[in-house]
């Protein structure tokens, strides 16, 4: 931090005491971590309505818990504000890693992660096995995938979702389970509001998902990918992404201030080869992976399909030692902006 | 560094469009910066004798800042790093962090404290790898989501959690702090 810095956030703060709202110009480091820090507070209060949405939407409970019948109008608004609260949660999934680990985790973890531990034969409470997934998993029970079915199943714990099947377990899905998550979405969202980040926070978040990538769309080959049972991973990758190119371009002045004018080419590239690839998809599902997929050594028939093509792409991109591929630039760019990264 | 900890309301004030929020419980989140030029800290040695969890070599406690006289426990934003400080290069050094979070974090273990481990950067700069109530070793796998918490560290992957120890039954008398020299008002 610089005294020219210090100076324009003393400027900015007494204008604030005095009521005014105006804009200055900052330093770009400055402005670079104001921009990621409203980004990440606009999605977490984005996400913060979804999951409020997502459990006053509800269904009733009555003495049979839900029907698929008299109930499908207020599933299908669930499963509207579960698709909402997942594109927040994607865009800053990176940053909320870093600065909540442990409610990440409440809030992100996948099924087979949560029974590793112990096994939750009740899915309908605030214990075991809870958050987006957990939600996801019970709206949509009705259409999990083979594949997914036959990961799950070799679990040891295993417990098969289905919907609520009685008052209760209507009553604990809503009080329970969807409370928890909102309390816990509520909790990141006060503790991060009075963070002041730093630029590793903000910048190892987005790289971090970044690399993320590969291994959720590698998971797919075996059922384990993350938005499993929506069939949404593809749009969790999409907001990943879009928020990743949001993050850079907030980092994008303070680079080419620093001489990264190059780098800032390739960064950009790299982005628009990834949304390219994942915009010539439809639908909201990762590509089929072909039934003879190996991941280990995937053959070229395999790789030509459209499941490998990404995986390709995607391993490219994620190599840090792939001179241009994207995860290497952006570590190039963050030791020019002088962010220690981890030692190899 | 205080100056600006200070300002950081009015500035996070900019970042939301001069709305107002409720002041928050206190809690602290360590960010990288806050272990910067921890050797600088006060420095303790604590013992070498094998523990589990820890690499064997001379384990020392750097204290950001000491705990008030007659404190029984650390108050929120205190950080203590614990180092073992054996190997060629610094970047061989294992390094342990807790930091006091607050707002009951970590209830089931060390109540309030969170864990981190660290290395150093080839430039030297201390970067967090893992943190949480349960940090991995900072290898992705370990963890199903991709974050930075996991399975516990250890050498062998044996999962070596933070809390076996320091979350113990009545280790909260002691602050969860483990080591004598390194305990509120011991110094």
């Amino acid at each position: 931090m610089n005294s020219r810095s210090l100076k324009q956030i003393t400027t900015l703060s007494v204008l604030l005491a005095a009521g005014g709202c105006g804009q200055e110009s900052l330093a770009p480091e400055l402005q670079a971590l104001f921009d990621v820090k409203a980004y990440i507070q606009s999605n977490l209060d984005d996400l913060d309505g979804a999951v409020t949405a997502l459990q006053s939407d509800a269904p009733v409970a009555d003495g049979d818990g839900w029907s698929a019948k008299s109930d499908a109008a207020a599933v299908a608004k669930m499963k509207a504000d579960w698709k909402r609260a997942r594109i927040a949660y994607e865009h800053i999934e990176g940053a909320l890693a870093v600065l909540f680990p442990d409610l990440d985790a409440s809030t992100d973890e996948r099924y087979d992660g949560f029974i590793s531990t112990s096994p939750d034969d009740y899915l309908f409470d605030d214990k075991g096995v809870i958050g987006v997934h957990a939600i996801e998993r019970i709206l949509w029970s009705a259409e999990i995938p083979v594949t997914v079915k036959n990961f799950e199943q070799g679990l040891p714990g295993y417990k098969e979702a289905a919907f609520p099947s009685s008052h209760q377990e209507a009553l604990d899905f809503k009080n329970k389970l969807c409370a928890r998550l909102v309390a816990d979405v509520k909790t990141m969202r006060s503790q991060f509001a009075p963070l002041a980040l730093d630029p590793a926070a903000a910048f190892r978040g987005v790289i971090g998902s970044m690399n993320e990538q590969l291994e959720k769309a590698s998971k797919a080959a075996t059922g384990e990918e993350e938005s499993r049972y929506a069939q949404y991973t593809l749009a969790d990758m999409r907001a990943n992404i879009e928020a990743g190119e949001k993050t850079y371009s907030a980092f994008r002045p303070w680079l080419l201030d620093r001489g990264g004018a190059a780098l800032d080419v390739q960064i950009n590239a790299g982005f628009q080869r990834l949304q390219s690839k994942y915009a010539s998809y439809s639908g909201d599902a990762l590509p089929a992976v072909p039934p003879t997929w190996s991941t280990t050594s995937p053959s070229a028939t395999d790789l030509a399909t459209p499941f490998g093509q990404l995986y390709q792409l995607l391993l490219q991109e994620s190599d840090p030692d792939r001179s241009g591929s994207l995860i290497n630039v952006m570590n190039q760019s963050a030791e020019l902006l002088g962010i220690p990264q981890l030692p190899q | 560094m205080r100056r600006l900890l200070c300002l950081a309301p009015l500035l996070l004030a900019v970042a939301s469009g001069c709305t107002e929020t409720e002041p928050p419980e206190a809690v602290f989140i360590a960010l990288q910066r806050d272990f910067a030029g921890f050797e600088s800290w006060p420095r303790y040695f604590v013992g070498n004798s094998p523990l589990p969890g820890h690499s064997v070599g001379d384990r020392f406690g750097y204290i950001k800042q000491l705990a008030p006289k007659g404190a029984a426990a650390y108050p929120v934003g205190s950080i203590i790093v614990k180092t073992v400080e054996s190997g060629a290069t610094k970047q061989e050094w294992a390094l342990f962090a807790m930091a006091k979070r607050g707002g009951g974090f970590n209830a089931a273990g060390a109540k309030d404290w969170e864990f981190f481990t660290l290395r150093f950067s080839t430039s030297g700069v201390p970067v967090i790898v893992s943190r949480g109530s349960n940090p991995a070793d900072g290898d992705a796998d370990d963890d199903a989501d991709g974050g930075t918490t996991g399975g516990g560290y250890g050498s062998t992957g044996s999962g070596s959690t933070c809390n076996r120890c320091h979350g113990l039954p009545g280790t909260e008398q002691l602050d969860y702090v483990l080591s004598a020299v390194l305990r509120p008002g011991a110094q």
